[in-house]
């Protein structure tokens, strides 16, 4: 009883401890509660993102979570690629059978077709670009699609974790 | 007063013997029921549930109330509610996942109710097989049953194996636990506990008394929790009271809790309190 | 006439709808108003037992939808109140007993002569709730200053929005001994977070006890300051702007310690 009286003397009492609890609470029942707002807030973020990369749509993951002091949005998008990339090289055009069965006149062919030296450095060193930029697009694609829910989750939920600021006592 | 010891004695429970088939769960659910709304049974299954763990028990607390949760913010746990009730029914989480530990009472746990969703959405056999899941890892499966007699009701009682009647000296809350004793299975063998009574008002004659209320309800006494501003002021806070051991409140739980494993503690007396010393520095009115 | 239809609800249970739609009501009738009181709690009806009129329940509400009686033979008269109805729940029925068809129908009815029908709410958001609040025009919601009950109002409140009812708020059992100490939270925390227009702020009082055991409506006293209280809740119903009841008694708060210095 001597307790009660002699925090009667506090300031803080447990009123404004209630205060902020509840106003983290019911933001988390608003959001919650308004799924419309939140596919608005999801389309918008979308279309702004979208200015700047090409995102997976499809996989795109918008979800509140409350915190010790907050509510914290997370959003998950899978991110395919730049936008405003350089337009696309056309492929090489490679030079006919015959003029490759002139091994010497290649290898000598400073001054007599320097173009043809030209153009198999510049086809090769393209060939390779290509190759490499296709690669990445796939191995990404692959990873989008092999990333399941659940798996999304987890990750997301391991964020979280890693995100939530430890809290003494709540 | 003898009565209501010899009452106590009788109604403590025995400790639940366990089968000799391995599939049968050991652990014992009980479903905290009222009527009437706002009496306390939210806070009393946190208090209970947070007094039982105290005493080393695995304890799972299940909040049937869908729609209008609360037992998550009366214990402070608001904050880490990922997944509920619903979402383990519908199979779209595990119940280990969705289960919420207790920092402060490691063997606590708790399955939070959606805040979206209406108690209709759960499918009563489903809740049957939940509450069972939950008594074969743990030692007491604590149901928040809604207010009310309708589906919510019926959904947080399936599955229990006792029930406790939380009421109010209060006219209407004794009638709306009177309803519900009569709509409880018989073999939940119903147990009392009158909460916020205020001893000054039952003396001047202006509050109905423990006699009173089981005159009508007449049900064995689990235990009598009087009104006290510390209460409000640990759901401001989310920490159960049960926890504090300077309270009176407190120790009402924490007895409570050791009836129910089958001490034979009596039904003490809640002294005069806060309240009452108030209206005494009025005159003693 | 078409009078006022107005749900008193809350989302919580306990918090008072009941002690509130009876006192309101009685406020109302004593300022000569026609009001009806209509309890919608199927299956667990207690504002006949706060009037004290639970040995007088001839018909009940399910039965007038049912077309078993007329309106007239269900509706109890206070004896005490001139111009105060109530129109009981069924208590062995439930609240599917009923669509909200059936309800708004009744409300209207009820509404051809009466200035006032004020319907008490069961707890909850599900059906028993859907029927009063579609029988009705305005609602008024009623909390206390606990975070339980301001996190249901807070539905409450969100779902009477959803259907552009007007509304306004009760916040009930005030302690302003506690809420000086910090350990309450006062009116304007709960309507900063509620954001609502607010109706009445009424004490915590434990003579309501005492009054509801005997079935009196505190009203019915007008020395108690209650019964100014829900007088002044009448007359803003009715568009008069009223100061609030300062409830503060800085000599309480002294007398305590003084009282425990000794």
């Amino acid at each position: 009883m001597f307790d009660f009286f002699s925090r009667l003397f506090k300031r803080d009492g447990s009123s404004a401890t209630a205060k902020e609890r509840l106003r983290l609470v019911l933001l988390s029942d608003h959001l919650s509660l308004s799924p419309d707002t939140v596919e608005a807030l999801k389309r918008d973020l979308i279309e702004v993102i979208s200015r700047y990369v090409k995102v997976d749509v499809g996989l795109c993951d918008v979800s509140f979570e409350q915190q010790a002091a907050t509510v914290a949005m997370h959003a998950n998008i899978p991110i395919l690629g730049m936008q405003n990339e350089r337009p696309a090289v056309p492929p090489p055009v490679y030079a006919k059978a015959e003029s490759r069965s002139g091994g010497n006149s290649m290898h000598t062919s400073t001054g007599e077709r320097p173009y043809l030296d030209d153009l198999h450095t510049a086809s090769a060193s393209s060939a390779t670009a290509t190759l490499s930029e296709e690669a990445i697009i796939g191995i990404e694609e692959a990873n989008a699609d092999s990333l399941n829910a659940a798996e999304q989750e987890a990750a997301n939920s391991k964020r979280a974790h890693t995100n939530a600021p430890s809290n003494a006592g709540s | 007063m003898h009565d209501a010891q010899r009452e106590t004695q009788d109604a403590a429970p025995r400790e639940t013997s366990v089968a000799a088939s391995p599939t049968v769960p050991r652990g014992h659910a009980i479903v905290i029921t009222s009527g009437k709304g706002g009496v306390g049974k939210t806070t009393t299954t946190a208090n209970v549930g947070a007094a039982l763990a105290a005493r080393g028990a695995k304890v799972a607390l299940v909040d049937a109330d869908v729609g209008l949760r609360n037992l998550d913010i009366v214990l402070g746990l608001e904050s880490r509610v990922r997944y509920h009730l619903l979402d383990v029914i519908e199979g779209k989480v595990s119940l280990e996942d969705a289960l919420i530990r207790d920092k402060r009472s490691p063997n606590m746990s708790l399955l939070a109710a959606s805040q979206t969703r209406e108690k209709d959405d759960v499918d009563t056999n489903k809740m049957r097989a939940l509450i069972e899941q939950l008594r074969e890892s743990f030692d007491w499966v604590l149901i928040d049953c809604p207010a009310g007699i309708e589906a919510g009701f019926r959904n947080a009682v399936v599955g229990a194996q006792s029930a406790i009647v939380v009421c109010t000296p209060e006219v209407s809350s004794v009638r709306d636990a009177d309803r519900v004793v009569g709509l409880l299975p018989q073999s939940l063998e119903p147990k009392l506990i009158v909460n916020r009574i205020r001893p000054h008002l039952v003396r001047r004659g202006k509050m109905l008394s423990v006699e009173d209320v089981n005159a009508i309800l007449r049900l064995p006494l689990l235990g009598i929790v009087a009104d006290e501003p510390e209460v409000v002021m640990a759901t401001n806070r989310g920490e159960p009271i049960a926890l504090d051991q300077r309270s009176q409140t407190g120790a009402s739980y924490r007895s409570i809790a050791a009836r129910i494993v089958g001490e034979n503690v009596p039904v003490e007396r809640p002294r005069m309190g806060f309240f009452a010393r108030i209206s005494a520095l009025f005159g003693g009115r | 006439m078409s009078g006022r239809r107005i749900v008193v609800t809350s989302g919580k249970g306990g918090v008072g709808k009941t002690t509130t739609t009876a006192n309101l009501g009685a406020a109302l009738a004593k300022r000569g108003r026609k009001v009806a009181l209509v309890d919608a709690d199927i299956g667990l009806r207690n504002l006949d037992l706060v009037l004290g009129v639970e040995k007088r329940i001839v018909f009940d509400l399910v039965e007038v939808v049912e077309g078993r009686c007329q309106i007239r033979q269900a509706l109890i008269r206070d004896k005490r109140i001139e111009n105060l109805w109530i129109l009981p729940a069924a208590q062995t029925r439930d609240k599917d007993s009923i669509t909200e068809a059936q309800f708004l129908r009744l409300t209207t009815d009820l509404a051809e002569f009466h200035d006032f029908v004020i319907i008490d709410c069961p707890a909850g958001i599900e059906h028993g709730f859907r029927n009063a609040v579609a029988g009705s025009q305005e609602a008024i919601v009623v909390t206390t200053p606990e975070v339980s009950a301001i996190r249901d109002a807070d539905r409450v409140i969100g779902k009477i929005h959803e259907r552009k009812m007007p509304m306004r708020l009760v916040i009930n059992r005030i302690r302003p001994d506690m809420v000086k100490s910090g350990e309450m939270m006062s009116v304007e925390d709960v309507c900063e977070i509620l954001s609502a227009e607010l109706l009445g702020i009424v004490p915590d009082d434990e003579e309501v006890i005492d009054t509801t055991n005997r079935g009196e409506p505190i009203v019915l006293d007008s020395t108690k300051r209650l019964a100014a209280i829900y007088d002044k809740m009448a007359r803003r119903l009715e568009g008069e702007i009223v100061e609030f009841t300062r409830l503060e008694e800085p000599s309480l708060f002294n007398r305590i310690i003084a009282g425990w210095r000794g």
